[in-house]
């Protein structure tokens, strides 16, 4: 059980954000964020959580969902749930919603809340997020060529992190030490590029298209 | 004096080149005669090639670059012709927004199209030429050009790049392979080009609906094997490969799990050529799985 403090609900309904792009395969997912051009691929525990995350469970009663659908002891259930609610909560998937203040924060679950997510029985796999991030929406510089897709910053470009500079695939990254500090570069021996002056290390030289 | 444009149609893709150095239009020629038009219609990617110093004991260093844009300079004349084609695909990438751009080599067969996605070294372009002896239709090696309304994969029918660690197995697939000029490009070594039209004149592959989804890795002297994958899993490890994602971003997703959603997935560990074909071949001889439903 939760305990709540006077800035921190007693127990709060995790809502899963409706503006991803969401497709569900085989009971897993795939989800694009916009926002964070971040793609994400849920197995089916982990989907099973997302889907019981709609504004009317909290993390109790998804837990007894959990432990239901896959013949879980609660108090394992629980703690892969809290897991997956922190980890889709820290991948900003995820808002928080406070739980009304006149139902207490421990109740026996409603009947929509059994309901929610289906009852039947399966072989539980641990819950598993993967993600990867797509090169940082950014406008490109002067130069409206964006090497290999459009949006990413080309190399000599300036640059915040890794995820702004085109990766795919030339393997730029965002240099944040030295004289090309804060710019899209080449790695070392990596490709490919045209001048000295594009290559991370100061002491590499472009040779036929590689720094080196 | 105005350089001539040669023009060439390869499925959807079409290039005008030009050089000053008639050497270098006769090489890719020599790969893609049987492409070359009086002219091309629709979206063009131009490309040239240039010797920047002209001297009668020294060729080059050599220019090669399109649309104005800054290319690549190399210093030999067998690095050119790798670098060409290299340049296309950057322009390819860059202007062919109408089609999502995997990096997969692909073929058709009757039954539909096997996509092949993997990063370099996969072994995808000499797995593609084992498959090509055993009858499949040739689309590319390089990249997966899909149609995002008709979900169908469109040929882009350029030349195989071979790697020269694979010289031995295309000569073990009995493949007519051209060593004669010691091409060179960055990262990969010495390379030499197959073209397909050598193999069957009419090698080319229909635009097709894909059925496979193969994720190829090639292990020295492992025993093939094909894993089954959920699609979710492959659908993540097509936008990883996808050229273009940025442009389409959520349409990718939904263009990618509808292609997968009606496709076998697989991760395969390739091993010798032959042994690794056989088993793609019972694959496809197989009827697919039913999906499993959701509780």
């Amino acid at each position: 059980m939760t305990v709540g403090t006077a800035d921190q609900p007693a127990s709060i309904l995790p809502t899963k954000r409706n503006d991803v792009v969401f497709h569900e395969l085989d009971c897993e997912a795939v989800l694009f964020d916009q926002t964070s051009g971040a793609v994400h691929r849920f197995n089916e525990t982990t989907l099973a959580v997302w889907n019981a995350c709609d504004g009317t469970c909290d993390a109790s009663a998804i837990a007894r969902i959990i432990a239901n659908k896959y013949a879980l002891e609660s108090d394992v259930a629980q703690t892969e749930v809290d897991n997956v609610i922190r980890d889709l909560k820290a991948k900003g998937l995820l808002i928080e919603r406070p739980e009304p203040t006149t139902q207490p924060a421990s109740r026996l679950p409603s009947r929509r809340e059994l309901l929610c997510g289906g009852t039947a029985k399966l072989i539980y796999t641990a819950p598993l997020i993967s993600t990867f991030f797509a090169s940082g929406a950014c406008a490109s510089g002067p130069s409206a060529s964006g090497a290999w897709g459009a949006g990413c910053k080309n190399v000599g470009y300036s640059c915040s992190v890794n995820g702004d500079c085109c990766e795919n695939p030339t393997k730029t990254k965002c240099q944040n030490v030295g004289p090309r500090a804060g710019t899209c570069c080449i790695q070392h021996n990596e490709f490919p590029c045209t001048l000295d002056t594009q290559c991370c290390n100061v002491g590499d030289t472009c040779n036929a298209g590689i720094c080196n | 004096m105005q350089q001539r444009s040669h023009h060439f149609s390869l499925g959807r893709v079409n290039i005008s080149l030009q050089s000053d150095c008639r050497s270098f239009v006769d090489e890719y020629r020599s790969l893609y005669e049987s492409y070359r038009r009086e002219s091309v219609d629709g979206e063009v990617i131009e490309v040239r090639i240039e010797a920047r110093h002209r001297y009668p004991w020294r060729r080059g260093p050599f220019l090669i670059h399109s649309e104005g844009e800054e290319g690549f300079e190399v210093r030999h004349r067998y690095e050119v012709l790798p670098h060409l084609e290299w340049i296309i695909n950057w322009q390819i990438i860059k202007q062919r927004a109408d089609y999502v751009q995997l990096h997969a080599s692909t073929l058709t067969s009757p039954n539909g199209a096997l996509l092949l996605p993997g990063d370099p070294g996969a072994g995808k372009t000499t797995l593609t030429a084992g498959l090509l002896t055993r009858g499949w239709s040739y689309l590319c090696d390089e990249f997966a050009l899909i149609h995002p309304r008709t979900r169908e994969i469109h040929p882009y029918p350029r030349a195989l790049c071979i790697k020269e660690p694979s010289f031995s197995v295309i000569d073990r697939l009995g493949l007519p392979l051209c060593r004669k000029t010691p091409y060179h490009k960055p990262t990969k070594g010495r390379v030499a080009f197959l073209n397909p039209l050598d193999i069957r004149p009419d090698i080319v592959g229909a635009p097709s609906l894909i059925r496979w989804v193969i994720f190829p890795k090639y292990v020295a002297g492992a025993v093939p094997a094909l894993e089954p994958i959920p699609r979710s899993q492959a659908a993540f490890q097509l936008l990883r490969q996808c050229f273009n994602f940025k442009a389409y971003q959520g349409r990718a997703l939904d263009i990618l799990t509808d292609v997968v959603r009606d496709a076998e997935c697989f991760h395969l560990t390739s091993g010798e050529i032959h042994a690794t074909c056989d088993l793609i071949q019972n694959l496809v001889a197989r009827t697919r799985p039913a999906k499993r439903a959701c509780a």
